[in-house]
């Protein structure tokens, strides 16, 4: 298998690993608090319309877009993305953000859906406040994976393998999701998301290079390269960050 | 102001109500732009700006360096040189937004007590 097939599959399954992480935290709260049918309901249409969309867009992208033009604006795309997510995992790893707590943010979802109707959870029946709250978590969730699985796919005509690990990755966290209900926040969110930048920054540059008329040495296994070489930045960026934020706290 | 039913029932239908409604779905379809294009912004841009205008610059200046004969070696490490300048830049912004309140916000020991 290719080293860039390899993580074209990692990236896509890790991305939608944790996108689905923070999705699920949200249909967790609704069905906890709402009723289980209409979270479930909403949760299974948002992600009908997130493969349609992905089934809609990508065989055009793929068919009648020209490949270096493709490949420019999908790696400008992966590069503005990958470098967001990197920047967040930094600065989280380093002490200056904080960390996304799936906890907290469960809590904070079932106080809000506890206000939103005092008549308590609507078990069994059609419950429009849950149905929209599980769509709309899982639909803005989903919609940065599409992005993803589209342009990584499109980009190196491997749409089919790109969709399936995403939709393996809804399939994994959803199964182990159920299981574990509320030990969400065990998940090493950060760790992932470092990951995924890397990888979204990694692919940018290379396509986005590729596009222009670079010719990387070594063809495809340039992007191991380039994941190393970007995750010794990050890494060089954590350890200056955190230093300087124990210097600023020492001297406090 | 009252508040009497008169004043609170709808119009009965008639040609001014349809009028209404098909104005109030014209500026309904006239604001989707507007909320689309917002909506793409926070989701491409949000809040680094400065990200999606350097990966535009990027993009650029490794083009202009591979069509104008610059040495392969050149073509290839610019990328993820100016990448990682990028993401420096970007970082050492958010550190000194976030540093310079952290600091004023959160007194040390040897911090005079409040009045």
């Amino acid at each position: 298998m290719h080293s860039a097939t390899v993580v074209l599959v990692v990236s896509v399954f890790l991305a939608s690993s944790v996108e689905m992480v923070e999705a699920l935290t949200i249909v967790l709260a609704v069905g906890v608090t709402r009723g289980w049918r209409s979270a479930l309901e909403g949760a299974g249409a948002a992600l009908v319309v997130l493969a349609a969309m992905v089934a809609a867009a990508g065989p055009a992208l793929v068919l009648y877009v020209p490949l270096n033009a493709l490949r420019i604006a999908v790696g400008g795309l992966l590069l503005v993305f990958g470098l967001q997510w990197l920047r967040k995992a930094v600065l989280r790893a380093a002490g200056l953000k904080a960390k996304h707590d799936e906890d907290a943010i469960f809590a904070e979802h079932v106080a809000e859906l506890r206000v939103a109707d005092g008549s308590g959870p609507a078990r069994g029946r059609r419950d429009a406040t849950a149905f929209v709250v599980a769509f709309k978590g899982v639909f803005l969730e989903g919609l940065e994976v599409v992005v993803i699985v589209l342009t990584l796919g499109a980009a190196d005509h491997r749409l089919g393998l790109a969709a399936a690990a995403g939709g393996a990755a809804v399939v994994v966290v959803g199964g182990v999701g159920a299981l574990v209900a509320r030990q969400l926040a065990a998940v090493p969110e950060n760790a992932m998301k470092m990951a995924v930048g890397l990888m979204l920054v990694s692919f940018g540059s290379f396509w986005a290079g590729e596009g222009v008329g670079v010719r990387w040495p070594g063809s495809d296994l340039a992007l191991p390269v380039l994941v190393a070489v970007y995750g010794l930045v990050a890494w060089v960026a954590v350890a200056t960050l955190a230093r300087d934020r124990r210097a600023v706290v020492d001297v406090a | 102001m009252s508040t009497s039913p008169e004043h609170v029932r709808p119009d009965p239908p008639g040609p001014g109500s349809s009028t209404r409604v098909i104005r109030t779905a014209a500026a309904a379809v006239g604001r989707w732009p507007g909320a689309v294009g917002r909506f793409v912004w926070d989701f491409v841009v949000g809040d680094t700006p400065e990200l999606a205008v350097g990966a535009v610059v990027v993009v650029v200046v490794v083009a202009l360096l591979a069509h104008n004969g610059a040495a392969r070696p050149v073509t290839v490490a610019a990328m993820p040189v100016l990448v990682t300048l990028m993401l420096g830049a970007s970082v050492r912004r958010a550190r000194r937004s976030r540093a310079a309140p952290q600091v004023e916000d959160t007194p040390g020991p040897e911090a005079p007590p409040p009045g």
